[in-house]
């Protein structure tokens, strides 16, 4: 938007955020998981501020878990082995509050969301190209200018 | 337990996975012929030919991958 392309933007925003949303809306709270799942939540928080409110309440979800006393209670958060006690505990506790994502659709929900999150990159990406090049504008409106600068440079010619 | 949209996760049928593909071929391709196409009023079109490309390509690959896996099995 800060290029002048405003339509452009509307449309990238409104689609990225669409597609964030609807992963969400797929995988519920724990869609966004920093903790264990760290490769998808880098792709996730590429989206911004959507990756952020996403973070923000899967954090609020594991306070809640941690300030449960039935947590600590729990035999599973004693045991040895791979995951470690304090996951699996974790785990349990997500399983029992119906928040625990399952195949298939922990994967269609994270693919949504880190897809667009990759797709903001790319946004982000085009957008740094252009402002380097020094390119403003929709491509339509631009050409005048171009025009313009061509006769100069044949006058000095 | 009362389910919650944003908050609880949807159960989805296995046959219903494959359908979801369609609107992330459709984000792809908005996003990229959004950044690409010159003049704004030919993205739908643009979009469309997009998507077809890529559902196109993804049915070849998985009748390719059936193929193969019918050959070694």
């Amino acid at each position: 938007m800060y290029l002048g392309r405003w339509k452009r933007g509307a449309i990238l925003f409104v689609t990225v955020g669409a597609i964030f949303w609807a992963g969400i809306a797929l995988g519920g709270v724990m869609t966004v998981d920093s903790r264990y799942e760290s490769w998808w939540f880098a792709a996730q928080s590429l989206t911004g501020v959507n990756g952020l409110v996403g973070w923000y309440r899967q954090e609020q979800v594991y306070k809640d878990i941690s300030s449960d006393p039935e947590t600590e209670n729990n035999p599973l958060a004693h045991r040895s082995g791979r995951p470690g006690p304090e996951q699996m505990a974790v785990d349990y506790e997500l399983q029992r509050r119906g928040l625990a994502l399952a195949t298939p659709t922990e994967g269609v929900a994270r693919a949504y969301t880190g897809v667009a999150g990759m797709l903001n990159l790319l946004c982000i990406f085009d957008a740094m190209m252009l402002c380097l090049l020094g390119i403003r504008g929709e491509p339509g409106r631009t050409e005048p200018e171009k025009a313009g600068a061509d006769d100069k440079n044949r006058e000095q010619v | 337990m009362a389910w919650t949209m944003f908050f609880h996760p949807m159960t989805i049928p296995t046959w219903a996975v494959l359908w979801l593909i369609l609107p992330l071929c459709l984000a792809v391709a908005v996003v990229y012929k959004t950044i690409r196409v010159g003049d704004l009023s030919k993205l739908p079109r643009s979009v469309a030919v997009l998507v077809a490309y890529m559902v196109g390509g993804l049915t070849l690959l998985s009748v390719a991958l059936w193929l193969i896996q019918c050959c070694l099995v």
